[in-house]
């Protein structure tokens, strides 16, 4: 049986480029995607399933909680950024976070307590491709990755791949994400889950 | 001849007790394996890179198509695929992927790339990497891999039918 795909970052840049995206995104065999700046919520075009995504950024937890606060009454996927320790552990435990963001900056907040909060909160660590295409060449931040997604794997910790997409061109193929995630490493059914099972059970759990 | 009906009853039912006799302690063999390997991921792990290591070396033909802003020619798509596989994976990789373009119409953008076994998933992963060719944005897309170049051509062939 073929698996079911998910993207859950897909940026909104105008409706002619986003029609064009969501052709492209059903050849490639996703079903359902979380799209960011989104006025108004279609819920299905093309057959392909349309949530609304937010991401926000915090330095401390006060912040944090505020702009949490009734966060999930108005959009489906939440991910929050965090920019310090106090509002990582608070992205870990808090139920509302369904995505924490790995990339440069937020890269040193993935360690063992984190992924111990993650677990009661079942949330998610999400890898945005966009980012690491961007930080391709960035010698220091592929060594840490690829450390980090070894923890990731070895306690089995739920870590979704998305493209943070805007057009055509910035998409990824499924292929590409199964054998990027194997140069770091990962094995080909764990790259497999990233956009299948994974996050088919954070859209499961809104 | 009714007891030799009934001897010959007997022996299959002899003989099927014991076949299933044997079955279930096979069974509760393999099941211990199956739980000794689920609870060490690493063993199973290091199992099957040594079966993976043991492997013949094969060829293995991607069928991909560019989607592009402008006409991408076979030089500069040739000359990207090198560039960026010997920047991601190095020389040596790029050696082991034992990468060529093969065919490749510029009109349609359809093309075939030959990689081995072992280092084709890797190089697809490689080919995602590739998001600008001269000054126009594009996207290779890796539409299936075959076993045989035939396949692949047939494949191609299909695809223009459609």
């Amino acid at each position: 049986m073929m698996r079911k795909l998910v993207d859950l970052k897909i940026r909104y840049f105008n409706s002619n480029e986003f029609s064009k995206l969501l052709l492209w995104l059903k050849k490639f065999g996703y079903y359902v995607i979380a799209v960011e700046g989104l006025k108004e919520k279609p819920l299905q075009v093309k057959g392909i399933r349309i949530l609304r995504r937010i991401t926000i950024e915090a330095i401390s937890e006060g912040e944090a909680k505020r702009k949490l606060r009734g966060i999930k009454q108005r959009y489906d996927i939440v991910a929050l950024k965090p920019k310090s320790y106090g509002v990582a552990r608070l992205a870990a435990r808090d139920g509302r976070v369904d995505l924490i963001p790995i990339d440069e900056d937020t890269l040193r907040y993935v360690d063992l307590s984190e992924i111990r909060l993650l677990e009661k909160s079942r949330g998610a660590f999400e890898l945005v491709l966009s980012t690491m295409y961007l930080n391709r060449y960035n010698m220091r931040f592929i060594k840490a990755l690829q450390s980090k997604l070894m923890l990731l794997t070895r306690y089995d910790v739920p870590l979704v791949v998305t493209s943070g997409a805007s057009n055509v061109y910035e998409l990824w193929h499924p292929k590409h994400v199964i054998g990027l995630l194997m140069l770091y490493g990962v094995s080909e059914y764990k790259a497999l889950d990233t956009i299948s099972f994974t996050p088919n059970t954070i859209i499961g759990r809104e | 001849m009714d007891t030799i009906i009934l001897l010959l009853s007997l022996t299959v039912m002899v003989i099927s007790l014991l076949s299933l006799i044997v079955s279930i302690r096979a069974i509760k063999r393999v099941s211990i394996i199956i739980k000794l390997l689920e609870a060490y991921p690493r063993v199973l792990d290091r199992l099957t890179k040594i079966i993976e290591s043991k492997k013949k070396l094969r060829r293995r033909y991607i069928v991909f198509r560019i989607v592009a802003e402008r006409q991408v020619s076979r030089k500069e798509l040739d000359r990207a695929i090198r560039s960026t596989v010997k920047d991601i994976i190095g020389v040596k990789g790029l050696a082991d992927s034992s990468y060529m373009l093969v065919d490749y119409d510029e009109e349609r953008g359809i093309g075939i790339i030959r990689s081995n076994n072992k280092a084709y998933k890797i190089l697809i992963g490689v080919l995602g990497l590739i998001r600008v060719i001269g000054e126009s944005r594009v996207l290779i897309v890796p539409l299936s891999t075959h076993g045989t170049i035939r396949k692949a051509r047939e494949k191609i062939k299909s695809l223009t039918q459609h």
